[in-house]
């Protein structure tokens, strides 16, 4: 399956993060390590044993969304909506140029419109069933956000969601990647989008004790690779990724910001919520991702790695990253310790600050990295950003359920011959 | 409640809740002309129950067309006089 001629153009980036709308102000604040948590606003948290987490500030989707439309959508559809305007944007493609039913779409989430549910629940307990929202379904359907971005723009080519917990997204881009080099569509529009942070969602993540409990430092919770580690910092928000046939964007001379050179998938086998310890099937979704994109992992410069900041699953992913490299890993990330843990959108958000790294020749710090664990063995960008060029990363992605979604993202040309120049010939 | 009140209140509701202008809301405007789907009228429906607590059948709702319709309906229920 290796070979040439399989690249996937990235020619737009649209994310809604705790972090920053839209590209310019999203990559400053990882280039320069802002972090994107604070206390819960969302709801009164006092009595959570977690009241911190990463919030899209000042989120108004009537700003960008027609108010009916943004009404008859989940807060998380809404992020996914405003994230596919910004990514469009950022492709420079006008929608009414193209033919839409070459056009695919596909946003993955973790939990969908949770928030939406249990608040009908409420009514339905109090009022009975009567007085349920005609529109429950619509709302907290987890493909109402892909429904809603094709409607937006009469995208009519293939259009579904994906659900593989925090591998969502992950697996939205490889789908997309897979209609795109089949010749089902030319374009996809795809990416992952969350909205958690619900008295629900933190009720039930901190019940599983999955999140740091570091609520009097918001800013140093997301420790990932750190020995002080406590748990992840749950976020929200949705980033979306305009990818094209490398045919399609030079017939329309987009920018191509990056290339998605392959993919790899596999599943732990394992356990619903636990990692495998060993981190072999993490290790066989790597391998699987460079041979798609015939690319040899010596030279993957840069590793913007899924570590959330849990006890076990940073270890797994270490070990599996040491393996793929023979013991010589290349600079390595983790980007939660900024953006937080965005659940079904972080692989779509990591896969975009992987892909901006590589145009910048910034490889992102891992913020709170003060006191490394030795059982993480990596070469840890800490704390600050590091200038350096580097032209094939991997982005991993991990969920709940042992799905492993691996990347491989190249810098413009970076495809699989490594002649200059060379690499789309064929 | 007079059959005006009755248009008024649903004048105003659809404006506000569905972002229609309200200078659109004629007796003789349809739902479907004001851009409003059967969830839409759905929930429109479920609003004037509670305000005038008062439950309307499934079947009272086919063939409800255009606003007099449904002001038609609100004045059956709640036995205004025309």
């Amino acid at each position: 399956m290796s070979g040439s001629g399989r690249a996937v153009a990235i020619t737009g980036i649209g994310p809604v993060t705790p972090v920053g709308v839209g590209v310019a102000e999203f990559w400053d604040a990882i280039a320069a390590g802002r972090s994107g948590a604070g206390p819960i606003t969302r709801f009164d948290a006092t009595d959570y044993p977690v009241r911190i987490a990463a919030e899209v500030p000042g989120f108004d989707p009537e700003a960008f969304l027609d108010r009916k439309l943004a009404r008859r959508l989940a807060r998380f559809s809404q992020f996914a909506l405003v994230a596919a305007e910004l990514a469009l944007e950022h492709a420079r493609l006008d929608p009414s140029t193209v033919d839409p039913a070459r056009v695919a779409v596909v946003v993955g989430t973790g939990i969908g419109g949770v928030a939406e549910w249990v608040e009908e629940f409420r009514v339905l307990a109090a009022r009975g069933p009567r007085r349920v929202n005609p529109a429950a379904i619509s709302l907290a359907m987890p493909n109402a956000a892909a429904a809603a971005i094709a409607i937006a723009h009469g995208f009519s080519g293939p259009n579904e969601a994906t659900a593989s917990a925090c591998a969502s997204s992950g697996h939205a881009i490889a789908r997309a990647a897979d209609l795109i080099r089949s010749g089902r569509a030319d374009m996809a529009i795809a990416g992952g989008a969350e909205a958690a942070i619900t008295p629900m969602g933190v009720a039930a993540f901190a019940a599983g004790r999955t999140l740091s409990l570091r609520n009097h430092e918001p800013e140093r919770a997301s420790r990932p690779f750190d020995t002080a580690r406590d748990g992840f910092v749950l976020a929200e928000g949705a980033t979306v990724l305009v990818l094209e046939s490398m045919a399609a964007a030079r017939a329309r001379q987009a920018p191509v910001l990056a290339e998605l050179l392959g993919y790899g998938l596999s599943c732990d086998a394992y356990n619903l919520t636990a990692p495998q310890p060993d981190g072999a099937a993490a290790l066989a979704a790597m391998r699987s991702a460079c041979e798609d994109a015939g690319v040899p992992p010596s030279r993957i410069g840069y590793v913007n790695a899924h570590a959330t900041a849990t006890r076990l699953g940073d270890i797994a992913e270490a070990l599996a990253i040491r393996k793929l490299f023979d013991d010589q890993p290349p600079p390595t990330s983790s980007t939660k310790s900024m953006t937080g843990h965005l659940i079904g959108a972080a692989g779509a958000t990591e896969a975009a600050i992987t892909a901006l790294a590589l145009q910048a020749g910034v490889l992102p710090p891992t913020i709170n990295y003060e006191t490394p664990d030795p059982a993480c063995d990596l070469d840890v960008v800490p704390n600050r950003a590091r200038p350096c060029r580097v032209t094939v990363g991997l982005s991993n992605t991990f969920g709940f359920g042992g799905h492993n979604a691996s990347l491989v993202i190249g810098a413009t040309s970076a495809g699989p011959s490594t002649k200059a120049g060379g690499s789309h010939a064929t | 409640v007079t059959r005006g009140e009755i248009f008024t209140r649903l004048q105003e509701r659809l404006a506000v809740e569905f972002d229609v202008d309200a200078q659109q809301i004629q007796p003789e405007s349809t739902f479907a002309e004001l851009g409003l789907d059967s969830i839409d009228l759905m929930s429109a429906v479920m609003d004037f129950e509670d305000e005038f607590d008062l439950e309307v059948a499934d079947e009272e709702l086919q063939g409800l067309a255009t606003v007099a319709d449904a002001v038609d309906l609100m004045a059956r229920k709640l036995s205004v006089v025309a």
